[in-house]
């Protein structure tokens, strides 16, 4: 069983939709109601929510293989003019709700004797993306808190990686216009828009019995041509 | 409820046996630099106890503020483990 935040809109949508597709049981988790089967609502700004959500998926008594976290949210706002509750609602939900996520699911693969975590991060940490200090800090965050968790969970066989796409056409990039795309496409080594199912792909690879070596990673989708 | 001694006889199984019973006891260290038990090890005790708490129909929150302080862990030794766990059953069933 994989499960699968944000599962019910944008990207987690077709990862949940494809992993389905290619025969896994996929729980997806989203704040909004949906006619998903298999899917549980669940804000993961909410530690209890979680805790809640956690007792529901470990009575189903299946086997847990993986987390992949596509919850988040994006803004674009220069540092300085960002409003406080928006600050606030990107790191309640990209950093500490990925944060919670991981604590309070990663027992659940830890019986299941290995597994995989897959959080996702942005190109626009590594490029430092003007306009988006708030959404690329907590993203960092992600990486450096999955980065650690690979080492504390590596013992228990459970590989932690990000994903790091770049423009992706998702709700979460509609305040970027074509230009901004452009500049960010200029970023990458391959650079050209890649979409749902390169990410999908990136997806399957980390997934795969193949990848148990693969842990603490960042994948940049198109390659990273950053600083780091 | 739990005992102090059905926790050594926890601690003991998630250590695969590495651990002996001669050598531990409800005083022993869980966590701290005298502990002669690893993260791993730690977190399946975790995981052992929250099991053993949903066959007894409660939910054990190891992963409360108290637990990992210093001062007053819950994980100090087995003894303040079985409080911590008796506690929150009797907090529970109370509710």
């Amino acid at each position: 069983m994989i499960i699968v935040t944000g599962g019910s809109s944008g990207l987690g949508k077709f990862i949940a939709q494809s992993l389905e597709n290619d025969n896994h049981k996929v729980i997806r988790i989203s704040r909004r109601s949906s006619n998903f089967e298999n899917h549980l609502n669940c804000d993961i700004r909410n530690y209890e929510d979680l805790r809640k959500t956690y007792k529901k998926i470990k009575d189903l008594g299946e086997p847990v293989f993986a987390l992949i976290n596509c919850a988040g949210i994006a803004s674009m706002n220069l540092a300085l003019t960002t409003p406080k509750n928006v600050i606030e609602n990107i790191i309640n939900t990209n950093l500490i709700g990925t944060i919670y996520t991981n604590q309070v699911f990663a027992p659940l693969i830890i019986r299941s004797g290995k597994g995989r975590i897959i959080n996702f991060s942005t190109i626009a940490v590594s490029i430092a993306l003007e306009g988006e200090s708030v959404y690329s800090a907590s993203k960092a965050g992600v990486e450096c808190f999955s980065k650690v968790l690979a080492k504390e969970l590596a013992n228990f066989k459970i590989t932690v990686n990000c994903i790091a796409p770049g423009p992706i056409r998702t709700n979460l990039i509609r305040g970027i216009n074509e230009v901004q795309i452009k500049n960010i496409l200029k970023n990458q080594i391959i650079k050209k828009e890649f979409n749902h199912q390169d990410v999908f792909d990136i997806v399957k690879l980390i997934l795969s019995p193949d990848s148990s070596s693969l842990t603490g990673m960042v994948f940049p989708v198109g390659g990273n041509n950053g600083f780091r | 409820m739990i005992t102090e001694d059905e926790i050594i006889d926890i601690v003991i199984s998630v250590s695969d046996n590495k651990i002996k019973k001669e050598n531990f006891n409800s005083n022993s260290n869980l966590v701290g630099p005298n502990s002669i038990f690893d993260s791993l090890g730690l977190v399946q005790l975790c995981i052992a106890l929250e099991d053993k708490a949903s066959e007894i129909g409660f939910e054990f929150d190891w992963k409360s503020e108290k637990a990992m302080s210093t001062m007053s862990s819950i994980f100090k030794n087995p003894e303040s483990l079985a409080i911590e766990f008796n506690k929150q059953f009797s907090e529970q069933k109370n509710k």
